[in-house]
């Protein structure tokens, strides 16, 4: 049986991260995901990636751009914690020996705003 | 605000122009592409190039010098002030670190703890960096590009410049060495990774930006210095 949802009171707070992913091989989103958490448990290690649960929204299709694959997508983590998860995301530089490069284009604390402003701009 | 990556390493004027647009695209307002002392001759044309190219993005050139001995060290130091922008030494041995900071016309010492178990520099160092004016380099390419005991070791080294950079008030700049576009990041991304070894924001901004801004805007007038404090102006008349 699933569990009732929290009341709204109880609920944790989130941000979402737009995030742009710079790849020589273009990825899927289970090699995302494992990026997510193989960087932030490298950086920060297992205490402190407990507190920041991340997860992976949505990943758009990639786009070749060059030489190189370029791709969006949007991750949530808990508010007060975005920017270890930021610093984590940037500390990486290579994923199944392809060289990799994540930048974080903005913060944003609903998927509505974060998807406006960062990943398909008006 | 603006932001600059002293140290980008050259390589041809394709892979420059690359990692130039990307640096643009990433929010930097100008960079140093630097070539090594031994091959800086032949870089004349790809810097015209780039600056022809580049009109509203800042680019300076730089050298990076390694040399063995001290003496090999001042005289290399000598010969590329005048032709290049940025002066940058590559630490590692205690000798060179020494030297390097002694020295008031070097701009910036890279990676002193280079092949060490130590960070490379002490107090001794530190002081007389600070006499001297010069910058010591936090690299993020170390970082980005090791991992487990590489990085934490890199990490307390870092850690152990910037008690120092507290107490003696030596500048310290943060630039990439990038070799390739997927070494650079956002400015706004350093600024998180860097806060995770407890460096304060407005301590990593400075050396992201006033820092790097001074030392290009004091190695333009450093021609017409006389000594340090005095200079010649309207041409000496």
């Amino acid at each position: 049986m699933k569990l009732k949802m929290l009341p709204p009171s109880l609920r944790e707070p989130h941000r979402y991260l737009a995030v742009e992913i710079i790849s020589e091989e273009p990825l899927e989103k289970n090699d995302i995901v494992s990026i997510i958490w193989t960087t932030c448990l490298r950086l920060h290690g297992e205490c402190e990636t407990s507190k920041f649960k991340p997860w992976l929204i949505r990943a758009w299709e990639p786009i070749k751009d060059g030489e190189n694959y370029k791709q969006k997508c949007i991750i949530r983590c808990k508010r007060g914690e975005e920017e270890k998860v930021r610093a984590a995301l940037s500390s990486i530089s290579q994923y199944d020996n392809r060289r990799v490069a994540l930048h974080t284009i903005g913060i944003s604390g609903t998927i509505r705003s974060a998807t406006q402003k960062f990943i398909k701009p008006k | 605000m603006k932001f600059y990556d002293l140290h980008i390493q050259g390589k041809s004027f394709q892979e420059d122009q690359k990692i130039l647009k990307e640096a643009k695209r990433l929010g930097y307002s100008g960079a140093a592409i630097t070539y090594p002392d031994g091959s800086y001759k032949e870089a004349r044309e790809t810097f015209k190039g780039l600056e022809e190219e580049f009109q509203d993005f800042e680019i300076i050139k730089a050298v990076s010098i390694s040399s063995e001995t001290q003496k090999q060290l001042r005289k290399k130091v000598d010969k590329f002030r005048k032709r290049a922008d940025i002066i940058i030494v590559e630490g590692g041995d205690p000798k060179i670190n020494r030297a390097a900071c002694e020295n008031i016309r070097v701009d910036i010492l890279t990676r002193p703890y280079q092949n060490r178990r130590d960070p490379g520099i002490n107090h001794v160092h530190a002081r007389i960096a600070a006499e001297n004016n010069v910058a010591i380099e936090l690299n993020t390419s170390d970082i980005i590009r090791s991992y487990l005991k590489v990085r934490t070791r890199l990490f307390e080294y870092y850690r152990d410049i910037i008690k120092l950079h507290r107490k003696f008030h030596f500048p310290i700049v943060i630039t990439s060495n990038a070799t390739s576009t997927y070494d650079l990041r956002t400015p706004r991304d350093i600024i998180a990774l860097f806060k995770c070894i407890n460096m304060q924001e407005d301590e990593i901004i400075d050396a992201l930006s006033t820092i790097p801004r001074s030392i290009i805007e004091f190695n333009r007038q450093r021609d017409s210095m006389i000594v340090l404090g005095a200079k010649i102006v309207n041409g000496g008349v």
